[in-house]
């Protein structure tokens, strides 16, 4: 029996941490939530999680600046970030992905993109 | 050789080899009914699946809405934020309608100049005009700083605000037909979450 996978989300929106949670366990992941950055990172290093979906505008510490510690931490360096915001500017996306961000979603979140991501990372994808 | 057989021209299959033939050609046209049904029914999974999110979003949309023990100032954040997060925009207006019943007064924005939306009279323009008649209000186009939709906030068929949308976010291309549901939700569930929270809201009018 394998273990199912467990996905940390990052937003202070309870909106989107509420749809993501109700995509992500209809699709068997188990799902922990963090409020801010600061509580992501803690998080992070105590759930050990098998993916991090991080917000990008949040209190206290933002996206980009969650997904630099968590690079820098040895315990969480090689962990999948997927960054949500809902902005799609070019510069968003680049900060995201200099301080190595592996896939990007803008809100509100499609569904089915937001599963190919998660899937794409997990290295979940079948040849159907 | 006879075409797609082992039989040399003009001479007969053996009855077994061509049952088999048969056999084959039947299984062909059965598979080709298979892959098409399989191909139906997965254009109809996909199509569920999209229900099974549309659904799960109205239900997120109704339990944020209705976060228990709300006031007024957490219902309107409430509210901005399943704007955000499920219809996709940043330029936000909440309006609650006066006492008289003649002017709609700001409660909250955000993304816009809030200034000359502080108050607006009921008929004028989208947002008035949504006041007045109690519908939705989607503009095929509109103006730099007018509101692409209005909804107004129904208590039953009493009108007691209305919610501005101007403009979605970037990235998106448009309005969904589905974004009319999380709208027709808002309409009903927003006016009763504030309804409950008191202060404007809760006003009886005149004449409604």
């Amino acid at each position: 029996m394998t273990s199912r996978k467990k996905i940390l989300l990052v937003d202070d929106s309870s909106t989107a941490l509420l749809l993501a949670r109700m995509i992500l366990q209809g699709m068997s992941y188990d799902v922990v939530t963090a409020r801010d950055g600061v509580e992501g990172v803690e998080k992070a290093k105590q759930a050990k999680p098998d993916l991090i979906l991080l917000d990008v505008m949040m209190p206290r510490m933002d996206g980009i600046e969650a997904c630099k510690r968590l690079r820098d931490d040895p315990t969480t360096a090689g962990i999948p970030i997927i960054m949500v915001t809902t902005r799609g500017e070019e510069g968003i996306a680049e900060a995201s992905y200099a301080y190595g961000c592996n896939e990007f979603v803008t809100k509100p979140v499609d569904a089915a993109e937001l599963v190919a991501k998660v899937r794409n990372c997990l290295g979940e994808w079948d040849a159907t | 050789m006879r075409p797609g057989t082992d039989q040399p021209a003009g001479q007969e299959p053996a009855p077994a080899a061509e049952d088999l033939r048969l056999e084959c050609e039947r299984l062909r046209e059965l598979l080709t009914v298979a892959e098409s049904a399989i191909s139906t029914l997965r254009a109809r999974c996909e199509d569920l699946e999209e229900d099974k999110v549309h659904l799960g979003r109205l239900c997120v949309a109704s339990v944020q809405l209705h976060e228990v023990g709300a006031g007024e100032a957490d219902c309107l954040r409430s509210l901005q934020d399943v704007l955000v997060n499920l219809v996709g925009s940043e330029r936000i207006a909440i309006w609650s309608m006066s006492p008289d019943g003649r002017r709609l007064d700001l409660r909250a924005s955000q993304g816009i100049d809030a200034e000359p939306w502080g108050r607006v009279e009921v008929g004028e323009g989208a947002v008035g005009k949504a006041a007045a008649s109690g519908e939705v209000d989607l503009a095929e186009t509109s103006g730099p700083g007018q509101p692409t939709v209005c909804i107004p906030l129904l208590l039953g068929r009493r009108v007691v605000g209305v919610v501005a949308v101007f403009g979605l976010l970037a990235h998106r291309s448009g309005l969904a037909p589905r974004d009319q549901d999380i709208f027709r939700m808002i309409s009903q569930q927003a006016a009763f979450a504030l309804h409950c929270a008191g202060g404007p809201w809760s006003a009886r009018r005149g004449g409604v």
